[in-house]
C-alpha cells in the first residue's frame, strides 16, 4: 500500500472515529454530523439552521471535546459590539507600576466557535465576526492578530422569531461554506434523546484527533483528483442557479433571482473531495458531488418574488438544476 | 493492454454489438416498411414485386442497419462515462482514462481503485441485451407485409373459374416472357438499343401483371395492342433503317464504279435512280458513245430559267438534259421494274413492312414516270411551237420592238428610270413566254393560242386592234407587259393613263406577287377623268393555282365587306370594290379562271 493509500486510510479511520465519537453525544442528525465533519475537513465555516434544543451546541461542544480543541461559544445579542468578539485593547499596569495598553483576546480566538444566533447580533458586530472567519485573523488597534488553526466556525440562526434579528446579508452567508438544516428528531431518536439526557450524567466524549490531525486531514484532501467530467457536471450546477447567461436552467429562469457565486463551485469541489476521500476514493465523482449540492449551494441562491409566492424552497430548485444537468449527462452510447 | 483498457476495449465491442442488433433490427424494421409499401403498390399494379426482391430489400437494409450500428463512432470516453454510469463505479473508468498519462501516487491509486473495480466487472451484465420495440415492430410489418402480398398473389381468394382464368394468363405470360427475352438480350450480330429494352421491359412487365391476374382480359387486350403496335413500329423503323443502310452500301458501290466511268454523280443523284437503274443507264451511254460530262441538244435549247418557270421537278430537268434515246431507255428500265414490283406485290408471305417499302419505291418509280412523260411532252410542245410560222412572226415582231426601244433610247427622249423599266419588261417578256410554254402542254390550249394570236395580229396589221388592246390580249396568254412601252413616270404598269395623275400618285412592285406595277395614292377628282384597266384574270406570275377562282370568291368578297366594314377602305372607293365582286359574281360562273378574257372599262 502507498503512501497515498495509508493517508486516505487514515483520513478515513479518523473521520470515522469523530463521527462515532459524536454520535455517542449526538443522537440522530448524522447529515449534519457528517456535514460539520467535511467542513472540517475542507478548512470551511458551517452554518447551522434549526429550531432552537436540536443540539446544535451539543454538537459543537462534542466535536470540540473529541478533538480536545479550544472552544468557543457567543450568543449573539443586539447589544453586542464587535470587541466583544474580537477581544479589544485594554490598560493594563505592569509589576514595575508602567502603564501599557494589552489586546485582550475575545472569544474568536478559539479553534471551534459556536455563533449562536448570530442573527441577533447588529450587522457591525456580524461584520467582525465574518471578518474573523474570512481572514482568519483580528485587527484590533492596528494591529493583526492571526488566530489559531484549526480555526471552524458553526453559526446557528434561528428560523423563528425573526423580530429584532439581523439577517445575514448575501456577501456574508457566502462565507459559510455549509449551511446545514438541523431536522427534527424521529420518534426513536427522540426517545434517545430523552433516555440519554435524562438517565444519569452524560459520559465524557474521548479525543479522536488532535488539531495537527486536522490539518494533515485537510492537507490529504487536497491530493484528490476531479476528472474532467465531474468538474463539468458541478460547474454545470451552479451555472444552473443563474436566471440568465450559459446553461441556465429552466426552474433557475423562473424562481431565482441570483444564482451561486464561483464560491458555490468551489465548496461544491472541496466537499467532494472530502466525501470521495473518505469513501476511500481518490477522485471526485458526480455523487460526492451530488451530495455537496444542497449544504453548498442552499445559502448562495437567492429566489424571487415568485417563488416566495409558489412556496418554492431553495432544496427544491436545487433539485430541478440537478434533473436538468443530469439530462445534459447522461450516458451517450445510448443503446 | 492494461486492465482498465482491457475493460474499456471489451466494453466498446460489447456496444459495437448491441449497437449492430439494434442497427439490424431498426434496419429490419424500416426494410418492412418499405417492403410494405412495395407490396400496396404491387397490389395497385403500379410496380410488381416478388418474394426475392421483398426479401432483398429487408435483407439489405437490415444489413446497412446493423453495419451502420456496428460502425458508428464510439470513443473511449464515451466508453468510459457510459461504464461509469451502468456499472455504477463512481467515475472510477472516467477518472482513470484521465489520469492515464500522469505519474504519482495518486494517479497510480486512482488506476489500481479502478482497476480493481473493472476487474470484477461483468460487461454483459452492465450492458444486457435490450432491443427495444423495434424487432417486435419489424416482425409485424413484415408479417403484415408477407401476408398482403401472399393473399393477393396466391389466388387463395380467387373461385374455381378465376382460378383457371388465371392459369390461362400464365401460360400467356410465359410466352410473353420467353419472346421477350430475346429482345433484350445482346448477342454476337446484333446489340439491342433502348427502344428494344423498353419493349422488352413492357412486355415483361405485362407478362408479370397476367401472371399475378392483375389485368382483366380487356386490359390485356389492350395493352397488348398497345405492344404489337410498339412492336410494329420499332420493327419497321429498324427495317427502314437497315433498307438505307443496304441502299447506301449500294449506291457508295454504284458511285465508285460510275466514277470510274466519269459520269456526273450530283445529277444522277437527283434523278432518285437505283444502283441498278445507274449501272445500266451508264452502260447505255457507253454503247452510244455519249459522252456524260457533255449536255444533249435539248439541254441547249430550253433554258433552266424557263424550265424553272414551268415548275419541273429537279428529275425532270435532269431528263430535259437527256437524248430521247436515253429518256426511251430509261422509261423501259422502270416500266420493267414496275411489273416486277407488281409482281411482288402479289405476293401473299409479304409483311407489312415489307408490302410497304414496295409500295413506296412504286410510288417513286411512277413519279419518275411522270417526270419522264412530261418532259417528252414539253420537248414536243416547245419543238411545235418553234416550229408554229406565228412564233417565229411572233419572235420577229419582239426584235423589232426591241429595236424599238432602242431606237427611242437613242432619241434621248427616255430616262434612265424609263430605260431600266423597258429591260424590266423585255425580260418579263421572256419570264412570259416561259409560262407559256408551261402552257403549251396542253394541244387544245396550244391551238387556241396559235388561232388568237394569228386572229391578233391580222386585227393588227388591219389597223382594227389597238395597242392597248393587243397587249392585253398578250396578257391572257400570260404575257403581260409584253407590248407595253414605257410611258408617263405616274402611269406605269396596268393603267395607261392620260397624265392627270402623274403628279400625287406612285408606282411601287407589288412584293413580287405580280409584275405589274400598281397605283397607289388617292385619286384627285378634280383633275379630270382619268381612265384606268382592270384585267380580270389570273396573274401570269408566280405558282399558277388549280384552284377555280369562285370557290374562292365568296372568301376574298366576304373578306372585302369586312374591311370595309372596318372602315380599311376609304369609304369613296367602296363602290368599286363592290362593282368589281359584283362584275366577277356575274361572269365567273361559267368561266375557266384561265380563260378568263380580258375585260376593260373605264370610270371616273
Amino acid at each position: 500500500m502507498s503512501d497515498v493509500q495509508n493517508s486516505a486510510e487514515w483520513f478515513r479511520t479518523k473521520l470515522s472515529d469523530l463521527r462515532e465519537a459524536v454520535s455517542e453525544a449526538v443522537v440522530g442528525q448524522n447529515e449534519v454530523v457528517d456535514g460539520v465533519l467535511v467542513c472540517l475537513a475542507a478548512n470551511g465555516h458551517c452554518l447551522l439552521e434549526g429550531m432552537p434544543g436540536l443540539g446544535k451546541t451539543l454538537l459543537v461542544r462534542t466535536l470540540a471535546e473529541a478533538l480536545h480543541l479550544g472552544f468557543s461559544r457567543i450568543q449573539f445579542t443586539p447589544d453586542m459590539m464587535p470587541a466583544d468578539v474580537t477581544g479589544t485593547n485594554v490598560l493594563a499596569q505592569g509589576p514595575d507600576g508602567a502603564r501599557t495598553f494589552e489586546f485582550r483576546k475575545g472569544p474568536v480566538f478559539s479553534n471551534l466557535i459556536l455563533a449562536d444566533e448570530i442573527n441577533r447580533a447588529t450587522p457591525k458586530t456580524q461584520s467582525a465576526m465574518l471578518e474573523a472567519m474570512q481572514e482568519r485573523q483580528v485587527t484590533v488597534g492596528g494591529q493583526a492578530h492571526k488566530l489559531d488553526e484549526p480555526f471552524l466556525v458553526m453559526a446557528t440562526q434561528n428560523p423563528v422569531e425573526q423580530e429584532g434579528t439581523y439577517p445575514l446579508p448575501e456577501a456574508q452567508l457566502d462565507r459559510f461554506f455549509f449551511k446545514l438544516i438541523v431536522p427534527y428528531p424521529t420518534k426513536k431518536e427522540l426517545e434517545d434523546i430523552v433516555r440519554k439526557t435524562t438517565g444519569g450524567s452524560m459520559g465524557s466524549v474521548p479525543q479522536k484527533a488532535t488539531a495537527a490531525d486536522i490539518i494533515t486531514i485537510r492537507q490529504t484532501a487536497k491530493m484528490v483528483e476531479v476528472p474532467s467530467t465531474v468538474m463539468d457536471y458541478a460547474l454545470d450546477i451552479v451555472l444552473g442557479t443563474h436566471p440568465e447567461g450559459e446553461g441556465t436552467s429552466e426552474v433557475a429562469k423562473k424562481y431565482c433571482r441570483y444564482g451561486s457565486s464561483p464560491r458555490g463551485a468551489q465548496t461544491l469541489i472541496s466537499a467532494g473531495k472530502v466525501y470521495a476521500l473518505a469513501d476511500g476514493r481518490f477522485h471526485v465523482s458526480k455523487d460526492d458531488v451530488r451530495r455537496a449540492v444542497k449544504p453548498a449551494l442552499r445559502h448562495r441562491i437567492l429566489l424571487n418574488f415568485e417563488a416566495e409566492a409558489d412556496g418554492v424552497s431553495t432544496d427544491h430548485v436545487l433539485d430541478e438544476v440537478m434533473t436538468s444537468v443530469e439530462s445534459r449527462h447522461r450516458d451517450t452510447v445510448n443503446i | 493492454m492494461n486492465i482498465i483498457e482491457s475493460a474499456i476495449s471489451k466494453t466498446g465491442q460489447r456496444i459495437r454489438l448491441l449497437r449492430g442488433l439494434r442497427g439490424l433490427f431498426v434496419g429490419a424494421f424500416v426494410g418492412a416498411l418499405v417492403c410494405l409499401a412495395w407490396v400496396v403498390l404491387d397490389v395497385m399494379g403500379l410496380w410488381l414485386t416478388e418474394w426475392t426482391w421483398l426479401l432483398a430489400v429487408m435483407g439489405t437494409v437490415s444489413v446497412v442497419g446493423a453495419v451502420g450500428g456496428w460502425s458508428y463512432p464510439l470513443r473511449a470516453e464515451q466508453i468510459a462515462r457510459s461504464l461509469d454510469t451502468r456499472a455504477d463505479l463512481q467515475d472510477r473508468a472516467t477518472a482513470a482514462l484521465e489520469v492515464a498519462g500522469k505519474t504519482g501516487d495518486v494517479a497510480a491509486a486512482i488506476q489500481e481503485d479502478a482497476a480493481l473495480h473493472l476487474g470484477k466487472l461483468d460487461v454483459s451484465q452492465a450492458y444486457p441485451v435490450r432491443l427495444g420495440p423495434w424487432p417486435g415492430m419489424a416482425i409485424g410489418c413484415a408479417v403484415v407485409a408477407s401476408l398482403l402480398f401472399w393473399l393477393v398473389n396466391s389466388g387463395v381468394l380467387l373461385n374455381p373459374q378465376q382460378k383457371t382464368a388465371k392459369k390461362q394468363m400464365e401460360s400467356v405470360a410465359g410466352q410473353i416472357e420467353r419472346i421477350a427475352k430475346p429482345l433484350s438480350e445482346k448477342s454476337a450480330l446484333v446489340e439491342p438499343g433502348k427502344e428494344e429494352k423498353d419493349l422488352a421491359k413492357n412486355m415483361v412487365d405485362m407478362a408479370k401483371k397476367l401472371e399475378r391476374g392483375r389485368l382483366n382480359e380487356e386490359a390485356a387486350m389492350r395493352k397488348a395492342e398497345e405492344l404489337t403496335k410498339q412492336a410494329q413500329d420499332l420493327a419497321a423503323k429498324r427495317f427502314d433503317e437497315s433498307q438505307e443502310k443496304m441502299m447506301s452500301w449500294q449506291d457508295q458501290m454504284a458511285k465508285t464504279e460510275l466514277a470510274k466511268a466519269g459520269i456526273d454523280q450530283q445529277k444522277l443523284e437527283e434523278l432518285n435512280l437505283t444502283p441498278e437503274q445507274l449501272a445500266m443507264m451508264q452502260a447505255m451511254q457507253e454503247k452510244a458513245g455519249v459522252n456524260p460530262g457533255q449536255q444533249s441538244n435539248t439541254d441547249q435549247r430550253m433554258d433552266p430559267s424557263m424550265m424553272d418557270a414551268m415548275n419541273m421537278s429537279d428529275s425532270a430537268k435532269e431528263m430535259m438534259k437527256m437524248t430521247s434515246q436515253e429518256r426511251k431507255a430509261l422509261s423501259e428500265q422502270l416500266k420493267s421494274e414496275m411489273e416486277a414490283i407488281q409482281e411482288e406485290l402479289k405476293n401473299p408471305n409479304l409483311s407489312a413492312e415489307e408490302k410497304k417499302a414496295l409500295e413506296e419505291r412504286m410510288k417513286q418509280l411512277q413519279e419518275l414516270m411522270k417526270d419522264i412523260k412530261f418532259s417528252e411532252d414539253v420537248y414536243q410542245a416547245m419543238k411545235d411551237l418553234m416550229e408554229t410560222e406565228t412564233y417565229k412572226e411572233l419572235q420577229k415582231m419582239m426584235a423589232e420592238m426591241a429595236k424599238m426601244s432602242d431606237q427611242v433610247k437613242s432619241g434621248e427622249k427616255l430616262s434612265e428610270e424609263d430605260m431600266e423599266a423597258m429591260k424590266e419588261k423585255l425580260k418579263e417578256m421572256q419570264k412570259n413566254l416561259e409560262e407559256w410554254a408551261k402552257k403549251m402542254k396542253d394541244p387544245e390550249f396550244r391551238k387556241q393560242i396559235e388561232d388568237e394570236m394569228k386572229e391578233m395580229l391580222e386585227a393588227m396589221k388591219r389597223g382594227e386592234l389597238t395597242f392597248q388592246q393587243c397587249q392585253n390580249c398578250m396578257g391572257l396568254f400570260g404575257m403581260n407587259g409584253l407590248m407595253q412601252l414605257p410611258g408617263g413616270s405616274g402611269g406605269g404598269g396596268m393603267s395607261l393613263g392620260d397624265g392627270e395623275n402623274r403628279k400625287q400618285d406612285r408606282t411601287e412592285e407589288l412584293e413580287g406577287k405580280t409584275l405589274p406595277l400598281g397605283v397607289r395614292g388617292e385619286r384627285d377628282d378634280k383633275r379630270g377623268e382619268e381612265s384606268y384597266q382592270e384585267i380580270k384574270a389570273p396573274t401570269s406570275v408566280g405558282t399558277r393555282t388549280s384552284v377555280p377562282y369562285t370557290q374562292v370568291l365568296p372568301k376574298y368578297k366576304t373578306s372585302a365587306e369586312k374591311a370595309m366594314g372596318d372602315r380599311r377602305i376609304p369609304k369613296k372607293h367602296e363602290g368599286r370594290v363592290r362593282e368589281y365582286f359584283e362584275s366577277l359574281g356575274a361572269g365567273g360562273s361559267d368561266r375557266a379562271p384561265a380563260k378568263a378574257p380580258a375585260k376593260s372599262g373605264s370610270s371616273r
